[in-house]
């Protein structure tokens, strides 16, 4: 059990890391797509990472445009990042600081996902727009973060040495070792849904939004073949965008 | 059938069940095409990014004022389309349950074909958005999908727009010759107004600047183009139209609904530029024509195609604050707001130029707020301000509309006296246009002498090389 439970955390782990690379490159394989800046754009690499830094850590476009949300989002993201933080810094072995981290991490995530959970349920703004995935989502969060602080009381399993023990092999109490099975799989779960947002925002911004550079990809992507149908476009299966674009309109547009 | 009261396409009803399996296949099929790399490879990233990762979390929805100036109502929620299109597409395309409910009926294709025409395309909401997720594009990518795969569009933008730009040189129906003729009257006017005598150059090959307006102009407000033809003349600038098709309109409505029709029209006007062999394009004053000609088109074009292309806002700004253009700010004495067009600012950061020339010609400059990349959409945009068929119009000077006219009395608040007159500054085609109804509508130029009009209308107002009087504050 304790070797299986070691396993998953690993598998879990290279999966997450495989899944993020598969999305990142296959938002990288879409085609460049024409010119669709939005601005302001920030100035320079550095005016771009500052804004990027302010977007990870502060969650600042929510906390601009949505404040209300950004109550029950930011804790949700910073109990994310302080329990990344704590499994990054695990083999540091600075065990209170990990500790800390961990418990805080967990509280937070904790109170945020519940918290969105009661505006997906209720808020009459987003229920309409809740699917029942969005739900399933944030009740996996609920009990990632929820059974590990219920380790903590219940079977005094401190969450941090739970993840150490289990990544060096050893055994862990069964609710905790509930609880990482349950992050495990989220882990894993993460970058095959919308959730990998933190992947793709990168393409939104750098290959969308602020990238005004020419694209020399392009001229390859008007050898495409179109194949809409309305009359006025005149595809016809063989001719590419090139052609299409270069040749006037049918004169004779017939209704369809 | 529409979701609400109003209607840009006039969608008839399916006559039978066999007419709506028909139409409804023709939608799937549109469906798919807009996801595909071969069919829809100029916006499938941004597609796909605002589709698989919104989060729905509407922090867009209080940026828009479309949802805003209706009373919130739930249709006009910058995500209400995108949602039914992430649904469908979900079970459709991705064949994914638990993504939401949804039932494909025409009812449901209708309400999308109706409602890619509620949105100005200003993506003021993308800007909000911390996912980079874009529902402007969402209802751009919606229009595509009606018109390249099932032949429906607005007729103002399609039939009676870009196939008559294609067909006739321009979507006004103007050709070549009554170009000249419309040009060579507004050259006496000029003459006779400025005291400068101007003379229009056509097709002057290797002019330094081939200047492109939005032909719209021509018609409706010919002391625009007049008032550049006056500038470039004082100034002594090298420069020329062109009479080939479609490049003496600088319009491109397909940018709002049609890659194809967009791409036809953006290399041509190119084309004809390249054959006089001129330095650089200036666009007129029409936003979506700089956006289309000079950022959207941008990556379509071969190097050899690939000309220098600039705004009349830096190509004005040049010739004030140079000195070429001698100007006395004090004969545009009265209150001056300018409209930032979303295609301008917010689309192509040009938000600068036009204040500098501006600060240079008028003494009294009463910003709207927020302005500049934060502004708002007049309510015209994306081809709204040409559509007024049924009762569009009344939908486009009550919702969408709504929020600038609030942001201009806003401006104007201290000066509402009838006996002040007051000049909204919009660099625009399509804004005026907007501006010109949204007064009308309200009847703020008979109560409270608010008029509108372009930017080159207040330089040449201010020359002190021409004869003062320019403005004839004549409503129009
Ligand atoms: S478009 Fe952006 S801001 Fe709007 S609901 Fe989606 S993620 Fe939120
Ligand atoms: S693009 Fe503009 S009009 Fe359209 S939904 Fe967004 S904010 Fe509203």
């Amino acid at each position: 059990m304790t070797m299986l439970l070691s396993c998953l955390a690993y598998l879990a782990g290279a999966v997450f890391l495989a899944g993020s690379a598969f999305r990142a490159a296959k938002y990288a394989r879409t085609p460049v797509p024409l010119r669709w800046e939005l601005y302001p754009i920030p100035p320079g690499a550095a005016g771009q990472i500052r804004y990027t830094l302010a977007e990870i850590l502060l969650l600042r476009g929510v906390c601009r445009h949505n404040r209300s949300l950004w109550f029950r989002t930011y804790p949700f993201h910073m109990g994310i990042y302080l329990c990344a933080l704590a499994v990054a810094s695990l083999p540091a072995r600075v065990e209170r600081f990990t500790e800390a981290a961990a418990l805080a991490g967990l509280v937070l995530l904790l109170a945020g996902a519940c918290a969105l959970l009661a505006a997906r349920l209720f808020d009459p703004a987003l229920k309409p727009y809740t699917s029942p995935a969005d739900l399933f989502n944030l009740g996996w969060f609920i009990a990632a973060a929820g059974v590990p602080l219920a380790a903590f009381a219940l079977e005094g399993a401190p969450p941090a040495s739970v993840w150490w023990a289990v990544l060096t092999f050893h055994p862990a109490p069964p609710l905790a070792a509930v609880g990482v099975a349950l992050a495990a799989l989220l882990a894993a779960y993460i970058p095959f849904t919308h959730m990998a947002h933190f992947v793709v925002k990168y393409f939104a911004y750098h290959k969308v939004r602020w990238d005004r550079h020419p694209a020399p990809a392009v001229a390859a992507q008007l050898l495409y073949t179109p194949h809409w149908s309305a009359p006025h476009v005149g595809a016809d299966g063989v001719k590419t965008w090139a052609d299409v674009a270069a040749a006037n309109p049918p004169s004779r547009e017939k209704k369809p | 059938m529409s979701p609400d009261r109003y209607s840009a396409l006039a969608l008839p009803q399916p006559q039978s069940p066999a007419e709506e399996r028909e139409l409804l296949r023709a939608f799937l099929g549109g469906l798919e095409k807009l996801f595909r790399r071969q069919d829809n490879w100029t916006f499938l990233r941004p597609l796909l990014i605002t589709v698989e990762h919104c989060v729905r979390c509407q922090t867009c929805s209080e940026a828009c004022h479309i949802f805003t100036g209706s009373g919130r109502q739930e249709i006009y929620r910058p995500t209400y389309r995108s949602e039914i299109l992430r649904r469908l597409y979900f079970k459709y395309i991705q064949h994914r349950r638990w993504q939401g409910a949804v039932e494909l009926d025409w009812s449901t294709v209708a309400t999308l074909a109706e409602l890619a025409y509620r949105c100005n395309l200003c993506r003021r909401c993308a800007q909000a958005c911390p996912m980079g997720a874009d529902n402007g594009l969402v209802a751009h990518e919606l229009r595509k999908l009606f018109s390249q795969e099932m032949g429906i569009a607005p007729k103002e933008l399609h039939a009676a727009g870009s196939l008559v730009q294609l067909r006739t040189g321009s979507s006004t129906g103007m050709n070549p010759a009554a170009a000249r003729d419309n040009f060579d009257f507004i050259d006496q006017e000029m003459t006779e107004k400025t005291g400068i005598p101007v003379k229009t150059p056509w097709d002057v090959e290797g002019a330094d600047v081939l200047l492109i307006h939005n032909a719209g102009e021509v018609l409706s407000w010919p002391e625009n183009p007049g008032a550049f033809a006056v500038m470039l003349t004082a100034a002594g600038v090298s420069w020329t139209l062109s009479s080939d098709l479609t490049a003496y309109d600088a319009v491109n409505y397909g940018l709002w609904y049609d890659d194809v029709q967009f791409a036809r029209v953006a290399l041509r006007q190119i084309e004809a530029a390249r054959k006089l062999k001129v330095k650089r394009i200036v666009i007129g004053e029409c936003g979506h024509a700089h956006k289309a000609l000079t950022v959207v088109a941008d990556r379509l074009l071969p190097s050899d195609l690939n000309l220098p292309r600039e705004s009349s806002m830096t190509l004005m700004r040049d010739l004030v604050l140079s000195g070429r253009l001698p100007v006395d700010p004090a004969r545009n004495a009265f209150p001056v707001t300018l409209h930032d067009p979303c295609n301008m600012a917010r689309l192509m950061g040009i938000a600068e130029p036009q204040r500098e020339v501006l600060r240079a010609v008028c003494p009294d400059i009463r910003e709207m707020s927020p302005n500049r990349t934060d502004n708002y959409c007049c309510g015209g945009g994306s081809g709204f301000a040409l559509m007024s068929g049924k009762t569009f119009l009344d939908w486009r000077l009550e919702i969408a509309g709504a929020k600038k006219m609030e942001q201009v009395l806003g401006a104007f608040a201290a000066c509402m006296d009838p006996s002040i007159p007051k000049y909204i500054c919009a660099p625009c085609s399509n804004c005026k246009a907007q501006f010109r109804d949204l007064l009308a509508r309200r009847g703020l130029w008979k109560s409270n002498r608010i008029f509108y009009g372009g930017l080159a209308e207040l330089v040449v107002n201010a020359m002190r090389d021409a004869k003062p009087g320019f403005l004839e504050w004549e409503w129009r």
